[in-house]
């Protein structure tokens, strides 16, 4: 995504608030209640963005993220929708653990969709990922609930899309 | 006279026809699956062994052009760049197939489908294709210019998609796994998920659907004092299209992101 992201952010490209239009619904017949619903074009962005001395863009692979000086250097690590995109959940788990400043706190909120065919080294349930999260060095705080959400969904199709993810918070504890 | 067990055979036809009627079929199997438009003895050698090894998406690899120079990694610039490039004239094939199969109404059938305005949904569908052909076409642009050094090996054309058009895809792999996602031809998922992320992160349409995500998030970190969030550093990973993070930031902590180059359910990464 980090194309389409930098096409929002280029100032040849991207100057004004809703300066484009997709029609992201436009090739799927089904669910459709109009065919005015199916082609409708969207207006983008609602904001345009750019990159300031508070916010970083950093391209690449997340487990060879290594700041210097020290690598404990973040606050906060929000995963959104992420972890289960981790072909190994483990180094993903440590990674965050190893990135954030002692007391420092995972935030994540997300389903458990692994990746299809067997690419993943492990696809774990909730409950394993808690376990996990807890032998990594993570302190999971009170306040763990269920949050049901779509992705991506079309708001006047005929058909939805839900997922009850995860939320919660974790503080890294000093191991 | 047949010869005697002792003395050695020559070759003869019926070992010529064993040797090549694998390939033959071969051959014939490749052009009625459409997978080569121009099949000589290298590329038949390419389909039975490979151009390359197999895909492991090992997440400590990370993909470069220079890893594999004929056919590039799954996750990578000019994968992705192919996507948006070749959309048009995938979706125009697909709206083929659409047209296609309207066809084969009967006459009688085509008149009501007429008065339903079918044929007209259809026409809608591919100038709606064509406007987001024309988009991508500009996303493509984008990239090309922002990286411009990694293009400096591939034609600069708007052809540079249809160039991974034509790998072949080794008929092991084929036959193993049937079309996946290993695919080598440039697909469309990738610019279909981009143009709807475009939609979840950046547009008012997606407003609803970012606020119940975001607000359990963005809550936490509110509870944190003014003064604090100027010294706060955050790290978003793979963020998508960056809204989270630009939320963070604006909330005046220090929000960085960082981009995993892999991401088949986000788009053309």
């Amino acid at each position: 995504m980090t194309l389409a992201f930098r096409f929002l952010l280029s100032p040849e490209s991207t100057q004004t608030p809703n300066q484009h239009t997709v029609h992201p619904y436009a090739h799927w017949l089904s669910h459709s209640r109009a065919s005015e619903n199916t082609l409708r074009g969207i207006l983008f962005p609602d904001v345009v963005p750019r990159l300031t001395p508070n916010l970083h863009l950093i391209e690449g692979d997340f487990l060879k993220h290594h700041p210097t000086p020290s690598s404990a250097q973040y606050d906060y690590i929000i995963t959104l929708f992420f972890i289960d995109t981790s072909l190994n959940i483990i180094s993903t788990l440590e990674h965050i653990h190893k990135l954030l400043k002692p007391g420092g706190t995972w935030i994540n909120l997300g389903p458990l969709l692994w990746t299809s065919g067997a690419q993943t080294r492990m696809e774990l349930s909730l409950e394993e990922v808690l376990r996990l999260a807890e032998m990594v060095g993570f302190m999971v705080q009170d306040g763990r609930r269920t949050v049901e959400c779509e992705y991506t969904a079309d708001r006047k199709a005929m058909m939805k899309w839900l997922y009850q993810a995860e939320f919660w918070v974790a503080t890294k504890r000093s191991v | 006279m047949s010869p005697s067990p002792d003395q050695p055979q020559g070759i003869t036809l019926k070992h010529l026809l064993a040797a090549f009627l694998p390939l033959l079929v071969l051959y014939i199997t490749v052009h009625i699956l459409d997978l080569s438009s121009a099949l000589t003895l290298f590329s038949l050698r390419n389909i039975i062994l490979g151009n390359r090894p197999p895909i492991t998406l090992d997440q400590n690899q990370s993909p470069s052009l220079k890893e594999s120079p004929d056919i590039p990694p799954y996750f990578s610039l000019h994968r992705a760049v192919a996507s948006y490039t070749s959309y048009h004239a995938l979706a125009l094939k697909e709206l083929d197939a659409l047209q296609r199969s309207y066809a084969r109404l009967t006459y009688a059938h085509k008149k009501v489908g007429y008065e339903l305005g079918y044929p007209r949904k259809l026409e809608g569908t591919k100038k709606a294709e064509e406007a987001n052909a024309k988009l991508l076409e500009s996303v493509a642009g984008c990239a090309r210019r922002e990286f411009n050094h990694e293009f400096e090996l591939t034609p600069e054309s708007g052809s540079g998609g249809e160039d991974y058009g034509k790998q072949v895809m080794p008929l092991w792999k084929l036959l193993r796994w049937g079309w996946r996602e290993e695919d080598l031809r440039p697909d469309m998922g990738r610019a279909r998920e981009a143009m709807k992320h475009f939609v979840r992160d950046w547009s008012e349409e997606g407003r609803e659907e970012r606020k119940r995500i975001f607000d359990p998030i963005l809550e936490v970190l509110r509870r944190v004092g003014e003064e604090q969030r100027k010294e706060m550093k955050v790290l978003v990973p793979g963020c998508g299209l960056g809204r989270l993070a630009w939320e963070v930031s604006e909330l005046g902590g220090c929000g960085l992101r960082l981009h995993k180059p892999r991401e088949l359910r986000s788009l053309i990464e």
